[in-house]
Protein backbone atom coordinates (compact mmCIF):
# COMPACT_ATOMS: atom_id res chain seq x y z
CA UNK A 1 0.00 0.00 0.00
CA UNK A 2 3.36 2.33 -0.08
CA UNK A 3 2.35 3.20 -3.16
CA UNK A 4 -1.09 5.18 -2.11
CA UNK A 5 1.30 7.32 0.19
CA UNK A 6 3.63 8.92 -2.87
CA UNK A 7 3.79 12.87 -2.22
CA UNK A 8 0.21 13.24 -1.02
CA UNK A 9 0.47 15.43 2.51
CA UNK A 10 -1.15 18.33 2.79
CA UNK A 11 -0.72 19.48 6.47
CA UNK A 12 -0.52 22.90 6.78
CA UNK A 13 2.40 24.76 8.57
CA UNK A 14 0.24 26.93 10.57
CA UNK A 15 -3.74 26.43 11.12
CA UNK A 16 -4.12 30.92 10.39
CA UNK A 17 -2.00 30.78 7.59
CA UNK A 18 -4.75 29.13 4.71
CA UNK A 19 -2.82 26.55 2.50
CA UNK A 20 -3.91 26.63 -1.29
CA UNK A 21 -6.81 24.05 -1.03
CA UNK A 22 -5.97 21.29 -3.45
CA UNK A 23 -8.59 20.75 -6.17
CA UNK A 24 -9.58 17.49 -5.79
CA UNK A 25 -8.34 14.08 -4.74
CA UNK A 26 -5.41 13.89 -7.11
CA UNK A 27 -1.33 14.26 -6.09
CA UNK A 28 1.50 14.05 -8.02
CA UNK A 29 2.10 10.33 -7.90
CA UNK A 30 -1.94 9.26 -8.74
CA UNK A 31 -1.33 11.45 -11.57
CA UNK A 32 1.94 10.08 -13.07
CA UNK A 33 0.20 7.00 -12.45
CA UNK A 34 -3.05 7.93 -14.62
CA UNK A 35 -1.19 8.86 -17.60
CA UNK A 36 0.63 5.39 -17.15
CA UNK A 37 -2.69 3.88 -17.19
CA UNK A 38 -4.04 5.32 -20.11
CA UNK A 39 -1.19 5.19 -22.30
CA UNK A 40 -1.18 1.34 -21.37
CA UNK A 41 -5.04 1.47 -22.23
CA UNK A 42 -4.77 3.15 -25.48
CA UNK A 43 -1.50 0.99 -26.33
CA UNK A 44 -3.82 -2.32 -25.40
CA UNK A 45 -7.05 -0.84 -27.16
CA UNK A 46 -4.56 -0.18 -30.46
CA UNK A 47 -3.18 -3.49 -30.29
CA UNK A 48 -6.52 -5.36 -29.24
CA UNK A 49 -8.80 -4.00 -31.73
CA UNK A 50 -6.24 -3.02 -34.73
CA UNK A 51 -2.84 -4.83 -34.64
CA UNK A 52 -3.47 -7.93 -33.37
CA UNK A 53 -4.77 -10.38 -35.69
CA UNK A 54 -8.31 -12.17 -36.23
CA UNK A 55 -8.59 -15.55 -34.52
CA UNK A 56 -8.66 -18.88 -36.91
CA UNK A 57 -11.95 -19.39 -35.56
CA UNK A 58 -13.64 -16.81 -34.21
CA UNK A 59 -12.62 -14.52 -36.04
CA UNK A 60 -13.01 -10.67 -34.21
CA UNK A 61 -14.98 -11.72 -31.46
CA UNK A 62 -11.38 -12.92 -29.75
CA UNK A 63 -10.74 -9.27 -29.15
CA UNK A 64 -13.25 -9.23 -26.69
CA UNK A 65 -10.45 -11.63 -24.70
CA UNK A 66 -8.65 -8.82 -23.90
CA UNK A 67 -11.11 -6.61 -21.54
CA UNK A 68 -12.90 -10.19 -20.31
CA UNK A 69 -9.67 -11.80 -18.98
CA UNK A 70 -8.04 -8.57 -16.94
CA UNK A 71 -11.24 -7.25 -16.14
CA UNK A 72 -11.93 -10.92 -14.24
CA UNK A 73 -8.23 -10.36 -13.07
CA UNK A 74 -8.63 -6.95 -11.46
CA UNK A 75 -11.93 -8.00 -9.99
CA UNK A 76 -10.12 -11.05 -8.40
CA UNK A 77 -7.28 -8.92 -6.97
CA UNK A 78 -9.87 -5.93 -5.75
CA UNK A 79 -12.07 -8.63 -4.23
CA UNK A 80 -8.96 -10.31 -2.67
CA UNK A 81 -7.69 -6.66 -1.27
CA UNK A 82 -11.19 -6.23 0.12
CA UNK A 83 -10.58 -9.69 2.25
CA UNK A 84 -7.11 -8.27 3.47
CA UNK A 85 -8.18 -5.35 4.47
CA UNK A 86 -11.52 -6.72 6.35
CA UNK A 87 -8.43 -9.51 7.78
CA UNK A 88 -6.95 -6.35 9.17
CA UNK A 89 -10.24 -4.45 10.53
CA UNK A 90 -10.75 -7.05 12.59
CA UNK A 91 -7.40 -7.50 13.73
CA UNK A 92 -6.21 -3.78 13.92
CA UNK A 93 -9.29 -2.11 14.08
CA UNK A 94 -8.43 1.09 12.12
CA UNK A 95 -10.62 3.19 10.11
CA UNK A 96 -7.94 2.75 7.35
CA UNK A 97 -8.54 -0.62 6.35
CA UNK A 98 -12.29 -0.30 6.94
CA UNK A 99 -12.35 2.06 3.92
CA UNK A 100 -10.03 0.31 1.79
CA UNK A 101 -12.02 -2.52 1.71
CA UNK A 102 -14.66 -0.46 0.99
CA UNK A 103 -13.32 0.80 -2.00
CA UNK A 104 -11.69 -1.91 -3.48
CA UNK A 105 -15.25 -4.01 -3.38
CA UNK A 106 -16.68 -1.28 -5.40
CA UNK A 107 -14.42 -1.21 -8.00
CA UNK A 108 -14.45 -5.26 -8.11
CA UNK A 109 -18.06 -4.57 -9.12
CA UNK A 110 -17.40 -2.29 -11.65
CA UNK A 111 -14.82 -4.84 -13.50
CA UNK A 112 -16.94 -7.70 -12.53
CA UNK A 113 -19.78 -5.77 -14.52
CA UNK A 114 -17.37 -5.04 -17.66
CA UNK A 115 -16.13 -9.00 -17.19
CA UNK A 116 -19.81 -10.15 -17.26
CA UNK A 117 -20.92 -8.29 -20.10
CA UNK A 118 -17.62 -8.86 -22.39
CA UNK A 119 -18.17 -12.31 -21.98
CA UNK A 120 -21.94 -12.42 -22.76
CA UNK A 121 -21.07 -10.35 -25.85
CA UNK A 122 -18.54 -13.51 -26.71
CA UNK A 123 -20.74 -15.90 -25.61
CA UNK A 124 -23.74 -14.53 -28.01
CA UNK A 125 -21.67 -15.25 -31.54
CA UNK A 126 -19.98 -17.77 -30.34
CA UNK A 127 -21.60 -20.32 -28.13
CA UNK A 128 -24.62 -18.98 -29.49
CA UNK A 129 -25.98 -18.10 -26.21
CA UNK A 130 -25.57 -14.73 -24.21
CA UNK A 131 -25.80 -16.76 -20.86
CA UNK A 132 -26.29 -20.33 -19.62
CA UNK A 133 -25.98 -21.65 -16.04
CA UNK A 134 -22.95 -23.19 -16.08
CA UNK A 135 -20.58 -23.33 -12.83
CA UNK A 136 -18.44 -20.17 -13.99
CA UNK A 137 -20.94 -18.43 -14.78
CA UNK A 138 -23.37 -19.01 -12.14
CA UNK A 139 -20.78 -18.28 -9.26
CA UNK A 140 -19.40 -15.02 -10.71
CA UNK A 141 -23.17 -14.10 -11.05
CA UNK A 142 -23.33 -14.63 -7.31
CA UNK A 143 -19.70 -13.05 -6.34
CA UNK A 144 -21.29 -9.47 -8.39
CA UNK A 145 -24.80 -10.29 -6.13
CA UNK A 146 -22.63 -10.52 -2.83
CA UNK A 147 -20.61 -7.55 -3.40
CA UNK A 148 -23.32 -5.73 -4.28
CA UNK A 149 -24.92 -7.30 -1.27
CA UNK A 150 -21.69 -6.16 1.14
CA UNK A 151 -21.72 -2.45 -0.56
CA UNK A 152 -25.74 -2.11 0.50
CA UNK A 153 -24.85 -3.29 4.06
CA UNK A 154 -22.13 -0.40 4.40
CA UNK A 155 -25.07 2.21 3.53
CA UNK A 156 -27.92 0.00 5.72
CA UNK A 157 -25.46 0.22 8.71
CA UNK A 158 -24.19 3.75 8.38
CA UNK A 159 -23.83 5.56 11.62
CA UNK A 160 -23.68 1.93 13.45
CA UNK A 161 -20.27 2.05 15.59
CA UNK A 162 -20.29 -2.14 14.66
CA UNK A 163 -20.18 -1.21 11.17
CA UNK A 164 -17.24 -2.01 10.17
CA UNK A 165 -16.49 -5.64 11.99
CA UNK A 166 -19.63 -6.79 10.57
CA UNK A 167 -18.92 -5.53 7.02
CA UNK A 168 -15.71 -6.74 7.54
CA UNK A 169 -17.03 -10.02 7.98
CA UNK A 170 -19.18 -9.65 5.26
CA UNK A 171 -16.61 -8.92 2.94
CA UNK A 172 -14.56 -11.98 4.18
CA UNK A 173 -17.16 -14.34 3.56
CA UNK A 174 -18.19 -12.60 -0.11
CA UNK A 175 -14.45 -12.88 -1.00
CA UNK A 176 -14.45 -16.88 -0.48
CA UNK A 177 -15.91 -16.61 -3.71
CA UNK A 178 -13.29 -15.45 -5.60
CA UNK A 179 -11.42 -19.15 -5.41
CA UNK A 180 -14.43 -21.14 -6.06
CA UNK A 181 -15.26 -18.90 -9.52
CA UNK A 182 -11.61 -19.23 -10.50
CA UNK A 183 -11.35 -22.92 -9.95
CA UNK A 184 -15.16 -23.76 -11.08
CA UNK A 185 -13.57 -24.48 -14.74
CA UNK A 186 -11.70 -27.48 -12.92
CA UNK A 187 -13.86 -28.25 -10.29
CA UNK A 188 -17.15 -29.00 -12.85
CA UNK A 189 -18.08 -29.45 -16.18
CA UNK A 190 -18.87 -26.06 -17.50
CA UNK A 191 -19.50 -25.00 -20.67
CA UNK A 192 -17.10 -21.58 -19.99
CA UNK A 193 -13.47 -22.41 -21.37
CA UNK A 194 -10.47 -23.63 -19.56
CA UNK A 195 -7.36 -21.28 -18.38
CA UNK A 196 -5.71 -19.62 -21.70
CA UNK A 197 -3.00 -17.84 -20.15
CA UNK A 198 -1.56 -19.91 -17.80
CA UNK A 199 1.62 -19.06 -15.42
CA UNK A 200 2.60 -22.95 -15.52
CA UNK A 201 2.72 -24.81 -18.25
CA UNK A 202 1.65 -24.13 -22.36
CA UNK A 203 -0.53 -20.91 -22.68
CA UNK A 204 -3.21 -21.36 -24.94
CA UNK A 205 -2.32 -18.05 -26.62
CA UNK A 206 0.81 -16.69 -28.49
CA UNK A 207 2.59 -13.83 -30.28
CA UNK A 208 0.54 -10.31 -30.70
CA UNK A 209 -2.68 -12.02 -29.02
CA UNK A 210 -0.72 -12.75 -25.77
CA UNK A 211 1.16 -9.98 -26.12
CA UNK A 212 -1.93 -8.08 -26.29
CA UNK A 213 -3.59 -9.59 -23.71
CA UNK A 214 -0.67 -8.87 -21.13
CA UNK A 215 -0.37 -4.91 -22.34
CA UNK A 216 -4.42 -4.82 -21.37
CA UNK A 217 -3.72 -6.76 -18.03
CA UNK A 218 -1.08 -4.21 -16.52
CA UNK A 219 -3.30 -1.57 -17.66
CA UNK A 220 -6.08 -3.29 -15.97
CA UNK A 221 -3.83 -3.61 -12.84
CA UNK A 222 -2.36 0.17 -13.18
CA UNK A 223 -6.11 1.38 -13.38
CA UNK A 224 -7.36 -0.70 -10.48
CA UNK A 225 -4.17 0.25 -8.08
CA UNK A 226 -5.12 4.56 -9.22
CA UNK A 227 -9.09 3.77 -8.44
CA UNK A 228 -8.07 2.38 -5.42
CA UNK A 229 -6.06 5.59 -4.50
CA UNK A 230 -8.40 8.17 -5.27
CA UNK A 231 -11.94 6.22 -4.17
CA UNK A 232 -9.64 5.53 -0.99
CA UNK A 233 -9.74 9.07 -0.59
CA UNK A 234 -12.54 10.37 -1.36
CA UNK A 235 -13.72 7.87 1.27
CA UNK A 236 -11.50 9.41 3.54
CA UNK A 237 -12.76 13.02 2.78
CA UNK A 238 -16.74 11.60 3.19
CA UNK A 239 -15.82 10.80 6.24
CA UNK A 240 -13.88 14.14 7.26
CA UNK A 241 -17.24 15.76 6.11
CA UNK A 242 -19.47 13.33 7.94
CA UNK A 243 -17.04 13.87 10.89
CA UNK A 244 -17.00 17.56 10.54
CA UNK A 245 -20.86 18.30 9.31
CA UNK A 246 -21.46 19.58 13.14
CA UNK A 247 -17.79 21.70 13.18
CA UNK A 248 -18.59 23.33 9.90
CA UNK A 249 -22.48 23.97 10.68
CA UNK A 250 -21.04 25.39 14.14
CA UNK A 251 -18.83 27.73 12.00
CA UNK A 252 -21.34 28.74 9.09
CA UNK A 253 -23.93 29.70 11.71
CA UNK A 254 -20.82 31.67 13.52
CA UNK A 255 -20.15 33.84 10.17
CA UNK A 256 -23.79 34.32 9.66
CA UNK A 257 -23.86 35.74 13.18
CA UNK A 258 -20.52 37.89 12.17
CA UNK A 259 -22.43 39.27 9.01
CA UNK A 260 -25.43 40.06 10.78
CA UNK A 261 -23.16 42.32 13.27
CA UNK A 262 -22.04 44.30 10.18
CA UNK A 263 -25.83 44.59 8.97
CA UNK A 264 -27.97 44.34 12.01
CA UNK A 265 -31.10 44.80 10.55
CA UNK A 266 -30.86 41.45 9.25
CA UNK A 267 -33.10 38.84 11.26
CA UNK A 268 -32.90 34.66 11.49
CA UNK A 269 -35.99 34.23 11.22
CA UNK A 270 -36.19 33.97 7.84
CA UNK A 271 -33.42 30.91 7.96
CA UNK A 272 -35.50 28.94 9.71
CA UNK B 1 -31.99 -30.90 -49.42
CA UNK B 2 -28.89 -33.46 -49.05
CA UNK B 3 -26.14 -31.14 -50.73
CA UNK B 4 -27.00 -28.38 -47.79
CA UNK B 5 -24.18 -29.09 -45.27
CA UNK B 6 -22.29 -27.90 -43.02
CA UNK B 7 -20.16 -26.40 -45.35
CA UNK B 8 -22.79 -24.13 -46.10
CA UNK B 9 -23.03 -22.44 -42.54
CA UNK B 10 -19.20 -22.38 -42.35
CA UNK B 11 -18.57 -20.21 -45.39
CA UNK B 12 -20.93 -16.93 -44.20
CA UNK B 13 -18.87 -16.88 -41.01
CA UNK B 14 -19.45 -13.24 -39.82
CA UNK B 15 -16.90 -11.09 -38.53
CA UNK B 16 -19.13 -10.26 -35.14
CA UNK B 17 -17.32 -6.42 -35.17
CA UNK B 18 -20.67 -5.56 -33.74
CA UNK B 19 -20.02 -7.80 -30.44
CA UNK B 20 -16.36 -6.19 -30.21
CA UNK B 21 -17.63 -2.40 -30.92
CA UNK B 22 -20.67 -3.38 -27.91
CA UNK B 23 -17.81 -4.58 -25.64
CA UNK B 24 -15.45 -2.15 -25.71
CA UNK B 25 -18.05 0.22 -25.83
CA UNK B 26 -19.26 -0.63 -22.51
CA UNK B 27 -16.69 -0.89 -20.70
CA UNK B 28 -15.59 2.53 -21.65
CA UNK B 29 -18.84 3.60 -20.79
CA UNK B 30 -18.72 1.93 -17.39
CA UNK B 31 -15.14 2.57 -16.01
CA UNK B 32 -15.23 5.82 -17.76
CA UNK B 33 -18.47 6.73 -16.15
CA UNK B 34 -17.10 5.56 -12.65
CA UNK B 35 -14.20 7.49 -13.17
CA UNK B 36 -15.61 10.89 -13.77
CA UNK B 37 -17.87 10.22 -10.99
CA UNK B 38 -15.23 9.39 -8.54
CA UNK B 39 -13.07 13.11 -9.40
CA UNK B 40 -16.13 15.13 -9.31
CA UNK B 41 -17.01 13.58 -6.22
CA UNK B 42 -14.02 14.43 -4.86
CA UNK B 43 -13.31 17.55 -5.68
CA UNK B 44 -16.29 18.38 -4.08
CA UNK B 45 -15.55 16.55 -0.57
CA UNK B 46 -12.17 18.35 -1.39
CA UNK B 47 -13.95 21.75 -0.51
CA UNK B 48 -15.47 20.92 2.14
CA UNK B 49 -12.86 19.27 4.53
CA UNK B 50 -10.60 22.12 5.98
CA UNK B 51 -6.81 21.69 5.41
CA UNK B 52 -5.72 20.60 8.39
CA UNK B 53 -7.89 17.57 8.38
CA UNK B 54 -6.78 16.62 4.51
CA UNK B 55 -4.07 13.51 5.45
CA UNK B 56 -5.15 10.58 3.24
CA UNK B 57 -3.03 7.85 5.58
CA UNK C 1 -27.07 35.03 29.42
CA UNK C 2 -30.70 34.06 28.06
CA UNK C 3 -31.51 35.28 24.55
CA UNK C 4 -34.92 35.20 23.53
CA UNK C 5 -36.74 35.02 20.27
CA UNK C 6 -37.05 38.88 18.84
CA UNK C 7 -35.53 40.20 21.51
CA UNK C 8 -31.69 39.63 20.60
CA UNK C 9 -28.83 40.94 22.15
CA UNK C 10 -26.14 42.78 20.22
CA UNK C 11 -22.92 40.31 19.71
CA UNK C 12 -20.46 43.13 21.04
CA UNK C 13 -22.33 42.94 24.32
CA UNK C 14 -21.94 39.27 24.70
CA UNK C 15 -17.95 39.64 23.98
CA UNK C 16 -17.94 42.19 26.14
CA UNK C 17 -19.41 39.97 28.85
CA UNK C 18 -16.52 37.28 28.17
CA UNK C 19 -19.87 34.93 27.03
CA UNK C 20 -19.62 32.54 24.16
CA UNK C 21 -20.66 34.14 20.94
CA UNK C 22 -24.22 33.87 20.62
CA UNK C 23 -25.44 32.82 17.00
CA UNK C 24 -28.47 30.83 15.48
CA UNK C 25 -28.46 27.29 16.46
CA UNK C 26 -32.00 26.45 15.28
CA UNK C 27 -32.04 23.10 12.99
CA UNK C 28 -32.25 23.53 9.85
CA UNK C 29 -33.32 21.14 6.71
CA UNK C 30 -30.18 19.91 5.14
CA UNK C 31 -29.28 21.02 1.22
CA UNK C 32 -29.39 18.08 -0.79
CA UNK C 33 -25.55 18.86 -1.64
CA UNK C 34 -24.38 17.98 1.72
CA UNK C 35 -23.18 14.36 0.63
CA UNK C 36 -23.10 12.18 4.27
CA UNK C 37 -25.49 15.14 6.09
CA UNK C 38 -27.50 13.53 8.35
CA UNK C 39 -31.19 14.42 6.37
CA UNK C 40 -30.80 12.22 3.47
CA UNK C 41 -29.11 9.40 5.71
CA UNK C 42 -32.43 7.64 7.20
CA UNK C 43 -34.05 7.25 3.75
CA UNK C 44 -30.83 5.56 2.14
CA UNK C 45 -30.64 3.50 4.95
CA UNK C 46 -34.27 2.38 4.35
CA UNK C 47 -33.21 1.97 0.20
CA UNK C 48 -29.57 -0.08 1.20
CA UNK C 49 -31.77 -2.42 3.44
CA UNK C 50 -34.22 -3.35 0.97
CA UNK C 51 -31.72 -3.08 -1.78
CA UNK C 52 -29.66 -5.73 1.14
CA UNK C 53 -33.07 -8.14 1.04
CA UNK C 54 -33.10 -8.69 -2.62
CA UNK C 55 -29.42 -9.60 -2.46
CA UNK C 56 -29.68 -11.91 -0.66
CA UNK C 57 -32.45 -13.33 -2.48
CA UNK C 58 -30.43 -13.30 -5.43
CA UNK C 59 -27.50 -14.74 -3.55
CA UNK C 60 -29.84 -17.65 -2.10
CA UNK C 61 -31.10 -18.45 -5.65
CA UNK C 62 -27.71 -18.66 -7.18
CA UNK C 63 -26.27 -20.57 -4.60
CA UNK C 64 -29.23 -22.92 -5.35
CA UNK C 65 -28.65 -22.83 -8.76
CA UNK C 66 -24.73 -23.74 -8.36
CA UNK C 67 -25.65 -26.51 -6.50
CA UNK C 68 -27.90 -27.98 -8.53
CA UNK C 69 -27.62 -28.16 -12.41
CA UNK C 70 -24.46 -25.59 -13.01
CA UNK C 71 -22.42 -28.21 -11.23
CA UNK C 72 -23.48 -31.36 -13.42
CA UNK C 73 -23.60 -28.74 -16.72
CA UNK C 74 -23.19 -31.55 -19.05
CA UNK C 75 -23.30 -35.31 -19.49
CA UNK C 76 -20.36 -36.57 -22.50
CA UNK C 77 -22.12 -38.58 -25.04
CA UNK C 78 -21.07 -41.68 -23.83
CA UNK C 79 -22.22 -40.89 -20.83
CA UNK C 80 -25.34 -40.08 -21.57
CA UNK C 81 -25.36 -43.32 -23.62
CA UNK C 82 -24.87 -45.10 -20.21
CA UNK C 83 -27.08 -43.22 -17.76
CA UNK C 84 -29.87 -43.80 -21.10
CA UNK C 85 -32.14 -45.80 -18.93
CA UNK C 86 -31.94 -43.39 -15.49
CA UNK C 87 -32.23 -40.20 -18.62
CA UNK C 88 -35.46 -41.87 -20.04
CA UNK C 89 -37.43 -38.59 -21.84
CA UNK C 90 -35.94 -35.80 -19.39
CA UNK C 91 -33.96 -32.98 -20.60
CA UNK C 92 -30.20 -32.44 -19.99
CA UNK C 93 -27.65 -31.29 -21.89
CA UNK C 94 -25.07 -34.02 -24.42
CA UNK C 95 -21.73 -32.73 -24.78
CA UNK C 96 -19.32 -34.11 -28.02
CA UNK C 97 -17.60 -33.43 -31.20
CA UNK C 98 -19.65 -33.27 -34.29
CA UNK C 99 -18.87 -36.54 -36.28
CA UNK C 100 -16.51 -35.62 -39.30
CA UNK C 101 -19.17 -37.49 -41.80
CA UNK C 102 -20.26 -36.25 -44.98
CA UNK C 103 -23.63 -35.57 -45.66
CA UNK C 104 -24.11 -35.56 -41.77
CA UNK C 105 -26.46 -32.37 -41.94
CA UNK C 106 -29.93 -32.00 -43.60
CA UNK C 107 -31.99 -28.96 -43.99
CA UNK C 108 -36.03 -29.51 -45.25
CA UNK C 109 -37.19 -26.26 -46.17
CA UNK C 110 -39.90 -25.78 -43.71
CA UNK C 111 -37.96 -26.19 -40.36
CA UNK C 112 -34.33 -26.11 -39.72
CA UNK C 113 -33.95 -29.62 -39.25
CA UNK C 114 -30.27 -31.11 -38.66
CA UNK C 115 -28.80 -34.61 -38.83
CA UNK C 116 -25.76 -35.60 -37.17
CA UNK C 117 -23.71 -37.79 -34.79
CA UNK C 118 -22.10 -36.64 -31.59
CA UNK C 119 -19.12 -38.50 -30.52
CA UNK C 120 -17.25 -38.87 -27.28
CA UNK C 121 -14.61 -41.26 -25.79
CA UNK C 122 -15.55 -43.20 -28.68
CA UNK C 123 -19.23 -43.79 -28.21
CA UNK C 124 -21.50 -42.02 -31.17
CA UNK C 125 -24.85 -40.44 -30.60
CA UNK C 126 -27.41 -40.16 -33.59
CA UNK C 127 -28.73 -36.11 -33.10
CA UNK C 128 -31.48 -35.30 -35.09
CA UNK C 129 -31.63 -31.30 -34.17
CA UNK C 130 -34.98 -29.10 -34.83
CA UNK C 131 -34.90 -25.59 -33.90
CA UNK C 132 -33.70 -21.98 -35.50
CA UNK C 133 -30.47 -21.44 -36.93
CA UNK C 134 -27.47 -23.42 -35.06
CA UNK C 135 -24.33 -20.78 -34.03
CA UNK C 136 -22.46 -19.99 -36.99
CA UNK C 137 -19.31 -21.93 -35.48
CA UNK C 138 -21.71 -24.98 -35.65
CA UNK C 139 -19.73 -27.28 -38.03
CA UNK C 140 -18.15 -30.94 -38.05
CA UNK C 141 -15.59 -31.50 -35.82
CA UNK C 142 -16.63 -28.44 -34.11
CA UNK C 143 -16.92 -29.46 -30.17
CA UNK C 144 -20.83 -28.98 -28.87
CA UNK C 145 -23.38 -29.01 -26.42
CA UNK C 146 -26.82 -30.28 -27.55
CA UNK C 147 -29.55 -29.47 -25.14
CA UNK C 148 -32.68 -32.05 -25.60
CA UNK C 149 -33.74 -35.39 -24.65
CA UNK C 150 -33.43 -39.06 -25.34
CA UNK C 151 -36.49 -39.92 -28.15
CA UNK C 152 -37.18 -43.19 -25.93
CA UNK C 153 -35.40 -45.43 -23.43
CA UNK C 154 -34.29 -47.70 -26.51
CA UNK C 155 -31.02 -48.53 -27.12
CA UNK C 156 -31.34 -47.44 -30.74
CA UNK C 157 -33.50 -43.84 -29.85
CA UNK C 158 -31.59 -40.70 -31.31
CA UNK C 159 -30.65 -37.60 -29.11
CA UNK C 160 -33.65 -34.77 -29.77
CA UNK C 161 -31.75 -31.91 -29.99
CA UNK C 162 -34.01 -28.13 -29.02
CA UNK C 163 -30.82 -26.48 -28.62
CA UNK C 164 -27.38 -26.10 -30.28
CA UNK C 165 -24.14 -23.99 -27.90
CA UNK C 166 -20.63 -24.59 -29.35
CA UNK C 167 -18.48 -25.42 -26.41
CA UNK C 168 -15.19 -23.09 -27.22
CA UNK C 169 -12.16 -24.55 -26.24
CA UNK C 170 -9.53 -21.80 -24.43
CA UNK C 171 -6.86 -22.23 -27.80
CA UNK C 172 -6.40 -18.76 -29.19
CA UNK C 173 -4.73 -19.09 -32.60
CA UNK C 174 -3.85 -16.38 -35.48
CA UNK C 175 -2.93 -19.44 -38.46
CA UNK C 176 -5.74 -20.70 -39.94
CA UNK C 177 -4.52 -23.87 -39.40
CA UNK C 178 -7.04 -27.11 -38.94
CA UNK C 179 -7.00 -27.79 -35.44
CA UNK C 180 -10.66 -28.76 -35.43
CA UNK C 181 -9.19 -31.70 -37.56
CA UNK C 182 -6.57 -32.87 -35.71
CA UNK C 183 -9.28 -33.67 -33.25
CA UNK C 184 -9.34 -37.86 -32.32
CA UNK C 185 -13.46 -37.90 -32.28
CA UNK C 186 -13.37 -36.67 -35.48
CA UNK C 187 -12.44 -40.01 -37.09
CA UNK C 188 -14.98 -41.44 -35.61
CA UNK C 189 -17.08 -43.63 -37.81
CA UNK C 190 -20.58 -43.59 -36.98
CA UNK C 191 -22.25 -47.26 -36.39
Amino acid sequence: MTSIDTGLRAAPKTVDAPTPAPIGTGSRGSRILGVITLALTGLGVLYGLVISPPDANQSNAARLLYIHVPSAIVAYVAFGVTAFASIMVLWKKTETWDLIAASSAEIGIVFTMVCLATGMLWGRPIWGVFWTWDARLTTTALLLVLFVGYVALRRALAGNPNRAKWCAIAGIFAAIDVPIVHESTTWWVTLHQGQTVRLLGESQIGGTMLFSLLIMMVAGMCGYVWMLIIRFRVAFLAERVDETAFDAAIAERRSEAEKSRAVPTIATSEAQ
Amino acid sequence: MEAVTFAAVQTQTPDFWEYVIAGYAFATVLIGGFVIRLVRRGRNLARQVPPDKRRWL
Amino acid sequence: MAVSGDDRVGLDQLDADGEPPEFDLTPREPRPSDSGARGGRNRRRWIAAVVLLVVVAAAAFLVTKALGSATDYFYQADQAVAHRSDLGTQRFRVQGTVANTPSAAKLTENSQKIEFQLAANGVTVPVIYTGSDPPALFARCEPVVIVGHWQSKADDAPFIGTQIIIKHTESYTAEHADRMKSDPECRVTPS
